[in-house]
């Protein structure tokens, strides 16, 4: 017990140390500066062996024992540097971090490329205690992998420090290296079902913007022709056209819609403040889905309606960083816009609903490769 | 919930195979029903590897273990301590086999499987032997790095590469400690295969025991002699005396006593008058096969012998400790008479017999004693007695119970050394001369390669010393060179090659399968190696002072430091250099091409962007470059010929290596441009 703790708190030292000498960075290449290498807790267990082998061959006074014990030991030694090359010259680039709702898994992706010909094996990346996954480089030169941890609360979010590290070949040393990781995800508010659409409506009145309207797609009005595109529905190509030899059209309807929602801070009043940015994601991703138009009212900060990928992210970005500090996001040194514009076209397939069992799939997927 | 440590099927296969390769040496050793629990719980670990079962329920393991803890009890009663506990090794190992959940586990097989190797050197430690420990040590190392490895990772040959490269990374290293590593003395007494059965002569003796010995073909124990090697009559080789007599067997006193420091052998023997032709000294060392006795073989009368063996008073070596491993030592022997002025006491001791029987020999003893009263006399004429009308024979008819040696003397005749010797003493002690009988062996093989001689079991003997009062010396008698006088000139080998039951236990040595020439010489070479191994491998605590002296001259912890450490540093940065080099990646060829065009665009900041296609990269050349138009065209075209449609025509590659040539002379001189004026609009 007492052991323990002082394990404990020596390993955290040392922990604090490491990330205090190593600042974030884009890319790090990883070298002996970085890397620290001791026995592990088998490398303990099997010099015990070799003490036994050894009081075995001086007893017996069999030289054989003692080669054995000796050829093993040596073993031992040579095993710190294929321990030690089994990391170093790995290079490790962030790339970049997706944003996910609370509750799920947010997910950072990085690219491990190998040094020259060099060749890696089993070298465990891991972002907090249980989940990780193990990475050989044998013949390909780069590869790419997603790292999961569940944020705890919403915001951007910045990953645990992300641990190397290596017992590969014998397993008799653990290399390893703490790196800062350079990535931000933005965490939404966990999406909680409740309201009634009509509650919406009923804020329509007090409306600031009234009198627009928005075209939603599959209506009744005919808007015109657009060239036919594979995949296009057949019932509504312009065969008249296709027929006069105008080429493959197809019908383009809309629907006139005046029906723009305002997502606002005021609709529930009865719930406390996470309750109602969770209710109101839980509306944003329904409107998106829909297709409807809406807007976003917090205290202190108004969205107008519109719709679209863009509007969503813009609207869920406001809804995550509703009354955080402003100098949250900017301690990362990096405008929160940037981190999931940079993402953007998979934060698209990543946000809808489904996500949460896609990423589950993935995160399974690896752990059974551990 | 415990995750299940899926062991891939690459970890599988080793593990399996290290356990038979751990366990094979076992196979003489350990009682047999533990192979047949090995089957058991590698069948069942297979098949719950397979998925067809799962693992056994704890009542059974508890079981198992029971069972294997009664059987290895019961097995106490036949089997030494140290082959119990082997066995419990084994089933220990064996039974972690049945529950294997985790890495750990599986760790805990690999470890005790380690031991196991280390402790079959236990039974064993021929060079086949370690060769294949060596073997062994290599795979177990692989199944360990198996088990290190991530799961995907399944190929079956590349953990053994890399252990043996990791063995042959240890081995210089290896090879530095075991020369360094201070050799100690035991930390407690062991008594190892206590139990084991020998074959040699005993502490007590009846006649027809040393015929037992020419069934094997066993060796006793190699020599090499520093000089010129004494003649074959001369190689006597003494192990221990016999002076007590029950009328039917012979036994050494129980208390030996220690022979007298103060006795200085060489001067006084000088001081003898006699022909001084027969002084001979001779040095070697002598490597002793296991015996489980306390007595050491040397030549006659060792003179100079290492401290931790006592010299009795009959000038045999004794050690504080029976021989359960070969040992190697040095020796200074010398031949011929033994001077000692024996006590009253002593020669009453060499004169003991029974109270009664074997009248008729005693009565034929007195005669001579009437008609002789020279000690040499009488065994003259006991020598002409013997070579009368007796046979040298291995298979003698049996003798009674009592009488023996009236029976042997006077009705049989035809006997082996140990009758003869026994008679013979028997004869003088009843003629008032001292005598005894002397085990050991006589003769040795000659191995030419490298002049060592081995001295095997069949060529056991038994011959007698009686003490002559004129000289006051012990003088060596052997009847058996009078009955049959080519047991001196000719190896056993030969004189008794058609006796049925010589080498009746190595049929191999006997049908002259491997006295053939051919055979024969490969046989010698074997022994060759084999003897240098266990000179310097097997025996190498007795030499490593000798040796580092030789190395170092005078040994120091300065030296013995820089030894390792010089060595040693050597040898790891070699290794680390060859994990750690920088090795670039192999390139392409086309881009190496491409490269000395690029290196000429440079200067216009031209080259190529990163990341930039090749055809968009040749595209953005031609406005700059309209002269070599037609060639980017050719170039951009084989190139994604040979990339994208994966042309593998040597003709394309030829044909863009010759477009760059063409490019890269009637390029024309390019003015270097200020970064931005034209890379810019180029450039995202």
């Amino acid at each position: 017990m007492m052991m323990g703790s002082i394990r404990q708190r020596l390993g955290r030292a040392v922990f604090n140390w490491s990330l205090r000498r190593s600042p974030r960075l884009k890319k790090l290449t990883l070298s002996q500066r970085r890397i620290y290498i001791v026995p592990s807790r088998s490398g303990f267990v099997f010099l015990l062996l070799l003490l036994i082998m050894l009081v075995l061959g001086i007893n017996f006074q069999n030289n054989l024992m003692f080669a054995v014990t000796f050829l093993l030991a040596s073993l031992f030694i040579v095993t710190i540097l294929h321990t030690y090359a089994n990391l170093s010259g790995l290079t490790i680039q962030f790339v970049r971090g997706h944003g996910c709702f609370l509750g799920e898994q947010a997910a950072f992706d990085l690219l491990l490329t190998a040094q020259g010909q060099r060749q890696y094996e089993s070298i465990q990346l891991r972002l907090h205690q249980h989940s990780g996954c193990a990475v050989d480089l044998l013949d390909d030169r780069q590869r790419n992998l997603t790292l999961y941890q569940t944020p705890d609360r919403r915001g951007v979010f910045q990953p645990n420090a992300l641990l190397i590290e290596s017992y590969y070949p014998l397993g008799l040393f653990r290399a390893w290296t703490w790196v800062q990781t350079d990535l931000n995800a933005l965490i939404y508010p966990r999406p909680v079902a409740g309201g009634q659409l009509t509650d919406l409506r009923a804020i329509d009145s007090t409306n600031p913007f009234p009198g627009q309207q928005s075209e939603r797609l599959g209506g009744e009005e005919f808007a015109g022709l657009e060239p036919y595109q594979p995949g296009m529905p057949l019932r509504r190509v312009a065969w008249k056209q296709f027929a006069r030899g105008q080429g493959m059209h197809v019908k383009h309807y809309v629907e006139l819609n005046d029906e723009r929602r305002w997502l606002s801070w005021a609709l529930w009043p009865e719930l406390d403040t996470e309750a109602r940015l969770s209710r109101l994601t839980w509306w944003v991703l329904q409107l998106h889905a829909r297709g409807d138009d809406y807007g976003l009212m917090l205290p202190g900060c108004t969205i107008s309606p519109a719709q679209g990928e863009a509007h969503r992210l813009r609207v869920l970005e406001a809804l995550a960083c509703f009354g955080l500090q402003a100098g949250a996001s900017d301690a990362t040194g990096l405008p929160v816009d940037e981190v999931d514009t940079s993402g953007a076209s998979e934060v698209e397939d990543k946000a809808n609903p489904s996500t949460l069992s896609h990423i589950q799939r993935q995160r399974s997927a690896q752990e059974s490769g551990l | 919930m415990m995750p299940l440590f899926q062991l891939t099927r690459s970890s599988m296969i080793w593990l399996l195979v290290s356990i038979l390769m751990v366990m094979a040496p076992y196979i003489t050793v350990v009682p047999s029903w533990l192979f047949l629990l090995a089957l058991l719980t590698i069948g069942w670990r297979l098949m719950v590897h397979s998925g067809r079962w799962s693992f056994p329920h704890w009542s059974v393991r508890l079981a198992l273990m029971l069972l294997v803890l009664i059987g290895l009890i019961a097995e106490l009663r036949q089997n030494t301590m140290m082959v119990v506990t082997v066995g419990l090794l084994i089933s220990a190992f064996l039974l972690k086999l049945t529950e294997m959940y985790r890495r750990r586990d599986a760790l805990v097989v690999i470890y005790a499987a380690f031991l196991l190797i280390v402790c079959s050197f236990l039974f064993d430690q021929s060079i086949p032997m370690a060769l294949y420990a060596v073997g062994s040590l290599i795979v177990v190392t692989a199944s360990l790095n198996t088990v290190f490895r991530s799961q995907q990772n399944n190929d079956i040959w590349r953990p053994l590469k890399r252990s043996a490269v990791l063995y042959l990374q240890a081995l210089p290293m290896m090879l530095i400690l075991f020369l360094i590593f201070p050799r100690i003395g035991p930390l407690w007494q062991v008594d190892m295969n206590a139990g084991q059965s020998f074959t040699g002569l005993s502490d007590s003796m009846s006649p027809g025991d040393v015929s037992q010995l020419t069934r094997s073909a066993d060796i006793a124990f190699r020599v090499r002699f520093d000089e010129p090697l004494p003649a074959e009559k001369l190689r006597y080789w003494r192990g221990l005396t016999y002076d007590q007599f029950d009328g039917r067997r012979w036994r050494r006193s129980d208390r030996p006593r220690e022979a007298d420091r103060q006795r200085s052998l060489m001067p006084q023997y000088q001081g003898v008058e006699g022909p001084s032709t027969n002084v001979e000294s001779f040095s070697y060392l002598l490597t002793m096969e296991a015996s489980g006795q306390r007595w050491r073989y040397g030549l006659d009368v060792p003179v100079n012998y290492p401290g931790k063996f006592r010299q009795l008073d009959d000038l045999t070596l004794q050690a504080g400790q029976r021989l359960m491993q070969r040992q190697q030592y040095r020796l200074m022997s010398r031949v011929g008479p033994i001077p000692e002025t024996l006590s009253a006491k002593d020669v009453a001791r060499y004169l003991q017999l029974p109270a009664q029987g074997n009248a008729q020999s005693r009565e034929l003893a007195l005669t001579w004693a009437a008609q002789y009263s020279e000690a040499k006399d009488v065994s003259a004429q006991m020598l002409r007695f013997f070579a009368t009308d007796f046979r040298y024979t291995l298979e003698p008819p049996l003798l009674g119970q009592t009488d023996a040696i009236d029976q042997f003397l006077f009705q049989t005749q035809r006997g082996f050394c140990g009758h003869f010797a026994s008679a013979g003493v028997m004869l003088l002690r009843a003629a008032g001369i001292p005598a005894r009988v002397v085990g050991g062996y006589l003769g040795g093989e000659l191995n030419p390669l490298d002049g060592a001689l081995t001295v095997r079991q069949y060529e056991a003997h038994a011959w007698l010393e009686y003490w002559d009062k004129s000289d006051a010396s012990w003088h060596r008698l052997d009847p058996t060179a009078v009955v049959a006088p080519s047991r001196l000139a000719q190896s056993a080998a030969q004189l008794f090659s058609t006796e049925p039951t010589f080498l009746a236990d190595a049929m191999l040595m006997r049908n002259g399968f491997l006295s053939d020439s051919l055979l024969k010489q490969i046989r010698l070479r074997y022994e060759a190696i084999n003897y240098d191994w266990h000179r310097w491998v097997l025996n190498f605590h007795e030499r490593q002072s000798g040796f580092l002296q030789q190395l170092l001259g005078d040994i120091s912890v300065l030296k013995i430091l820089l030894l390792i450490m010089f060595p040693g540093a050597l040898v790891l940065s070699w290794v680390a250099f060859s994990l750690l080099r920088h090795r670039g990646a192999r390139k392409d060829k086309l881009l190496e091409a491409l490269e000395q065009l690029d290196k000429r665009l440079i200067t216009a900041n031209l080259q190529r962007r990163q990341g930039e296609a090749m055809r968009s990269f040749f595209a953005r050349l031609t406005p700059a470059l309209p002269a070599l138009a037609s060639e980017f065209e050719i170039l951009s075209r084989c190139y994604e010929q040979i990339c994208y449609a994966q042309d593998a025509d040597p003709e394309l590659r030829r044909q863009f290596k010759a477009s760059i040539d063409r490019c890269c002379e009637r390029l024309p001189k390019l003015h270097p441009v200020e970064a931005g004026a034209q890379g810019v609009t180029d450039g995202t």
